[in-house]
């Protein structure tokens, strides 16, 4: 079954991987302009893009850039220079920590709001938390981000408008400077879990082993938070997990508003000037990514639900 | 699955659109409250005050620093062009109405436009202590040969370079350039080290700040460069922060978590002057769109003339600045030192349908623009502009790497082009020179080529003007490039930042961060 | 079989409406009587829709959150009234007092919790070290008949036989020791060959552990030979009310008479089409006028149609059996022969 799943992966890469390689003939534009600048000569335009060898056949390509990468080199970006890795190595951390804290936030916001709307559904504080997720789930997650900065940071002078402290530098400042991103990812996230969580909830309260455990006695919050969360937290689960796999570039609206300098920004710029060293990297990647938190994603629900570990049953 | 009753429903929609309202209006407020402070704090005046020393100044740019290096590729826009000024002040500085005037060096001139003398003070030093004499200023522009910058270009332009004495130099050009000195007010001029770079890889310089700190992707922090040979800059450190969003960037200055800003939306510079910020800008870059003018219909100077005269570029500035800027009236910008009275083509629909009823045939057009949210309102206002004289345009919006392929590439039929170009007068005829490699819409009038070349060789100024001018009013008339608006570009600084240079009689943002200070309390 | 001065359960006058979140509201149970003596095991017939579940869920204060119910009458449980209590308090007699057997094992068994932790719910409010709740759990497994504890207490429910999930069913409802046990259609939802052994279980553990016991079925036949008693439920109303033997042998009331006639017999050639009760329950959204069996019933007069039946004693009959209907007489003497009297020992 292992082996089904590592087959399966290693063709879902090898697609991404010839699509990837296949960009430069695909896509309108050139990293030429972005690279050397509007003043650049036709003939040092020409110069630049011939050595880049774009027109190669994808598969040729995709062998060449697997070659480099099994020696951990991944090219060099095309505006900047600096290695492709050293580029993921450093900005990777910054977009990971900013999503896991955004998860971890969104959680802790849908866990009990979740199970206090389900316990009573239609009641004042379900119609409140319904209202206040239909309001987050409309607006866009970079209005949230710049509504977010008028009231903190411009209104109420509280935070930091924008921008990253790195955390050995100022470990107080990157903690003020964090704080608003990562509240617009949880808020931005919990709206759509706290959706979720509470229907699944109120679907397992009408199931008959939860009137079963309640004829045993158990109190309605012991009840909830013993019996009743585990088998409605599959979709939830799912949602965190894939929340994780966008970490190469998901987060570009959040990085681009608070100038946080992650992958995601990384992925937005590189896309704008055709840099396609970073682009191709980024997007394989990424495959990877999403693929490792739907094997994870996968893994939990055995472990919630052990009606999934045996298998096709 | 959800058990609320179609009541509750209703009510939530309902509390939803409320609260809706409510945060959009939050931001409203936050943008267009605070009382009408008196303008006289309005774009332009100087805070009024004695130049305080010490203190950091926090700057909000809107691009990615990677590189500080002046011959590199990063150090070309306007904003970065100010951080680069920091620590590679160039030997020239824009002045007003086009003027060059001495930054690090003294003097720059020409009798002939082919054999040019520099003359630099006595004791400038890199911030090592090495000289910055004349020998370096060769090895830079030598350097500046070897690159693959777009400075190479321009360093191509000198056959012999001489250092006579320590502190001048002679350069023997290929052909006589009457602006060459301009040259030395950008990436030639920053006279970057040779010998030595800074523990972050930049060459070193000679300006009033060196490089402290660079956080990746975050910020370039600079302090104070103790063996400036001019007078110290006031401030002890400026940082320099990369935030590419513009509303966000606004936002961090009206929260004090900047200074000051670069700023490039009308909207800000307006509403930040009415909540009593200054506003330093200068009609920095203009808006044109260039035909290509070798494939039909645009090879015919009518319907060329038709398009022109469709269009209002009133309303232009008033829709996409704001009504901020101004007209632009062709290549020779507002500012310029050779500004003169140039009849451009007026607003005439009427016009515009008898030229195309000369040419006979039904005209479309495809309208190339990138899709900036400024680019894409000119864009639809052009359109409605032109439907009303029977031209049918489509808009083409491209992202900007596409959009400047198709550029290079002639792949247009109308392509937008904005461009600070238009701020140095004497460079930016290459756009309309016959044989020139950024001639994109390929224009060849034998007698304009003329006028310009000619102009390039004369070292009368007033002579040069009037050839300027000849070759200015035949391309309006001519149309191969259609000219819209000039639009502000510059800084918006908080009330406790002194020093701005008022910008508004010149094209370029020429900003030397040593002058600026910021009182702290 | 006898019975005591003080029951254990006492319903009075119980009358129950229910409605849900969209407004929707019926009239379930209408002046219902029971009693349940201590020790005493009681069989309560109905079809779907009689108002049987309800009758439990209300007397275990069972119902859904999102239900509103309006309960009249009394409910009353060794001397305490039930009715009217906060559900925190009502929460207190469950698993202790009062516990219950579900319908359908695979379902009301959580399926992502092991059983063990599933059986010993009830006693959490005990203090009690891990050593004897061990033994508890040991002893309630082996009491339902599952010997190999190890497995079966660390054993999620989907690995389990239905036969297995009710037993461990059975064991949970009996870990808080309880005393009276509310089984709602323990064996409907399994194979036949199981669903006597389950029964013959829950007769041997009501023996042993002195439980009074409500079985709620619509299965007559189950009944005999191990309840003591029979309430028959119809459209939230009880028609008839005795002892096991009488009311099999000699039903009072047209609707137990007509389940009776509806039990597929196996001995017999049976006759076709298997005979059924024409018509269908009355709606429960309104107040009913009349006996609520009378459109269906071949004996009903206009009496029958516009005025309420009293429960009255069975004429001939022993002390304890009633009826709601205006006919009993004539019912009674109906034509209608019973073949057997109905025995335990079926083949």
């Amino acid at each position: 079954m292992l082996l089904t799943r590592i087959l399966r992966s290693v063709v879902v890469l090898a697609l991404v991987g010839l699509l990837t390689m296949a960009l430069p003939s695909l896509t309108t534009g050139n990293p030429a302009i972005a690279a050397l600048g509007m003043e650049a000569s036709r003939e040092q335009i020409a110069e630049f893009l011939s050595r880049l060898n774009l027109d190669d056949p994808a598969p040729q390509r995709l062998a060449a850039w697997l070659g480099n990468a099994a020696q951990g080199d991944l090219g060099s970006s095309l505006t900047t220079g600096r290695e492709v890795a050293e580029e993921i190595i450093t900005r990777l951390p910054i977009t990971l920590e900013l999503l896991a804290l955004g998860q971890v936030l969104a959680l802790a916001i849908t866990l009990p709001v979740a199970m206090a709307s389900a316990w009573r559904p239609g009641s004042i504080l379900d119609r409140f938390a319904t209202t206040v997720a239909f309001v987050l789930i409309s607006i866009p997650v970079f209005v949230l981000g710049l509504l977010a900065i008028a009231l903190f940071a411009v209104m109420l002078n509280l935070l930091p408008a924008t921008g990253w402290v790195h955390p050995l530098d100022d470990p107080v400042g990157h903690v003020r400077h964090l704080v608003l991103p990562v509240l617009t990812v949880g808020l931005s996230e919990a709206a759509v879990l706290v959706r979720v969580l509470r229907a699944d909830l109120i679907t397992t309260l009408g199931q008959p082993y939860v009137m079963a455990a309640r004829s045993r006695g158990m109190s309605l919050p012991r009840l909830m938070l013993t019996r009743a969360l585990r088998p409605s937290s599959l979709s939830t689960v799912t949602l965190v997990g894939l929340g994780f796999g966008a970490v190469f570039g998901g987060s570009a609206l959040i990085e681009t508003v608070f100038a946080v300098p992650g992958m995601g920004r990384l992925a937005v710029s590189a896309i704008g000037a055709r840099d396609f060293p970073v682009i191709e990297a980024i997007i394989i990647f990424s495959a990877v990514a999403v693929l490792l938190a739907m094997a994870i994603v996968d893994f939990l629900y055995t472990r919630i639900d052990p009606r999934t570990r045996r298998g096709r049953s | 699955m959800t058990t609320s009753t179609p009541a509750a429903s209703r009510a939530s929609l309902r509390i939803a659109l409320v609260a809706t309202s409510a945060l959009l209006a939050l931001t409203a407020c936050s943008g267009a409250s605070g009382e009408a402070e008196n303008s006289t704090a309005s774009s332009g005046e100087p805070v009024a005050a004695d130049p305080v020393v010490g203190g950091t100044i926090d700057v909000g740019i809107d691009l990615d620093i990677t590189d500080l290096d002046p011959l590199g590729s990063n150090i070309g826009q306007q904003s970065s062009l100010v951080v680069a000024n920091a620590v590679y002040e160039p030997l020239f500085v824009d002045g007003p109405e086009g003027e060059m005037a001495p930054g690090l060096a003294e003097s720059l001139n020409s009798d002939d436009a082919v054999e040019w003398t520099l003359t630099l003070p006595e004791g400038l030093t890199f911030s090592d202590g090495s000289p910055l004499d004349g020998q370096a200023v060769i090895d830079h522009v030598t350097r500046a040969q070897g690159t693959e910058s777009p400075t190479a270009t321009l360093a191509a332009e000198v056959a012999e370079m001489e250092a006579v004495d320590a502190t001048t130099v002679v350069f023997t050009l290929v052909a006589p350039n009457a602006a060459f000195d301009r040259y030395f007010s950008r990436n030639l001029g920053m006279i970057a080290s040779t010998t030595a770079t800074d523990e972050f890889g930049n060459p070193l310089g000679a300006g009033a700040f060196v490089v402290s700190g660079s956080s990746d992707g975050v910020s370039l922090t600079v302090e104070r460069n103790d063996a400036y040979a001019g007078d110290p800059a006031h401030a002890d450190e400026i940082v320099f922060h990369f935030l590419p969003d513009a509303d966000s960037r606004y936002q961090s200055l009206l929260a004090g978590t900047m200074d000051l800003t670069w700023v490039q939306t009308p909207n800000h510079i307006s509403s930040a002057q009415t909540e009593g910020y200054t506003a330093s800008v200068a009609n920095a870059t203009t808006a044109t769109a260039i035909f290509d003018v070798t494939e039909p219909p645009f090879d015919d100077v009518r319907v060329r003339q038709a398009v022109q005269a469709a269009i209002d570029r009133e309303v232009l500035a008033e829709v996409v600045d704001q009504g901020q800027g101004g007209l632009s009236d062709g290549p020779l910008s507002s500012r310029s030192r050779y500004a003169q009275e140039i009849s451009y083509p007026a607003y005439e629909p009427d016009r515009a349908r008898d030229l195309l009823a000369e040419y006979g045939e039904p005209v479309s057009l495809s309208y190339t623009t990138d899709s900036s949210p400024q680019s894409m309102q000119r864009a639809t206002a052009i359109q409605q502009m032109l439907e009303e004289v029977g031209i049918q345009m489509t808009i083409d919006a491209a992202d900007s790497a596409t959009w400047g392929a198709q550029l290079f590439d002639r792949d247009f039929d109308l392509i937008e082009f904005v461009t600070s170009g238009y701020g140095d007068s004497d460079t930016v005829w290459s756009l309309f020179e016959c044989d020139s490699g950024t001639n994109f819409g390929g224009y060849c009038n034998h007698e304009v080529n003329e006028a310009i070349q000619q102009a390039s060789g004369t070292t009368d100024e007033q002579a040069r003007s009037e050839l300027y001018g000849q070759a200015a009013q035949t391309i309006v008339e001519e149309a191969p490039t259609l000219f819209f608006t000039e639009s502000p570009a510059g800084f918006l600084a908080a009330s406790q930042v002194g020093g701005l240079p008022d910008f508004s009689d010149r094209n370029v943002i020429s900003l030397l961060p040593g002058e600026l200070w910021i009182d702290e309390q | 079989m006898t019975h005591h001065n003080h029951p254990l359960l006492s319903v009075r006058g119980l009358s129950v409406g229910l409605s849900d979140v969209d407004g929707r509201s019926a009239h379930v149970l209408e002046d219902v009587d029971l009693t349940v003596a201590a020790s005493e095991s009681v069989g309560l017939v109905g079809e779907s829709g009689s108002g049987k579940s309800v009758l439990a869920r209300t007397v275990l204060g069972l119902h859904p959150r999102t239900t509103h119910i309006t309960a009249q009458g009394g409910i009353s449980f060794a001397g305490n009234e039930l009715l009217g209590l906060t559900p925190r308090a009502h929460r207190q007699t469950l698993g202790t007092d009062v516990s219950m057997i579900f319908q359908d094992p695979s379902s009301s068994l959580n399926p992502v919790v092991r059983v063990g932790a599933q059986i010993l719910e009830a006693t959490h409010r005990r203090q009690s070290s891990a050593h004897q709740r061990r033994a508890l759990l040991t002893g309630l497994l082996e009491s339902v008949g599952l010997t190999d504890v190890e497995r079966i207490a660390r054993a999620y429910p989907s690995e389990l036989s239905g036969g297995q999930r009710q037993r461990v069913g059975i064991a949970a409802a009996l870990a808080g020791a309880p005393r009276l046990l509310m089984a709602d259609e323990p064996t409907t939802a399994l194979d036949v060959s199981v669903q006597r052994t389950i029964l013959d279980l829950l007769d041997q553990l009501r023996h042993e552990r002195s439980l009074a016991m409500i079985h709620v079925t619509h299965d007559l036949a189950l009944l005999s030979g191990r309840s003591d008693r029979i309430i028959v439920l119809y459209a939230g109303r009880v028609m008839e009310d005795g002892p096991t033997p009488q009311v099999l042998t000699q039903p009072a009331h047209p609707y137990t008479r007509a389940l009776m006639e509806m039990r597929p017999r196996l001995r017999r050639p049976q006759p076709l089409p298997l005979p059924q009760i024409r018509g269908d329950l009355p709606r429960l959204d309104q107040p009913r006028t009349g006996c609520p069996f009378a459109p269906r019933c071949a004996l009903a007069d206009t009496r029958c149609h516009s005025e309420r039946p009293p429960t009255t004693p069975v004429p001939e009959s022993t002390l304890g059996h009633v009826a709601a209907c205006w006919r009993t007489v004539e019912a009674a003497a109906l034509a209608v022969p019973l073949r057997e009297p109905a025995g335990r020992s079926h083949p």
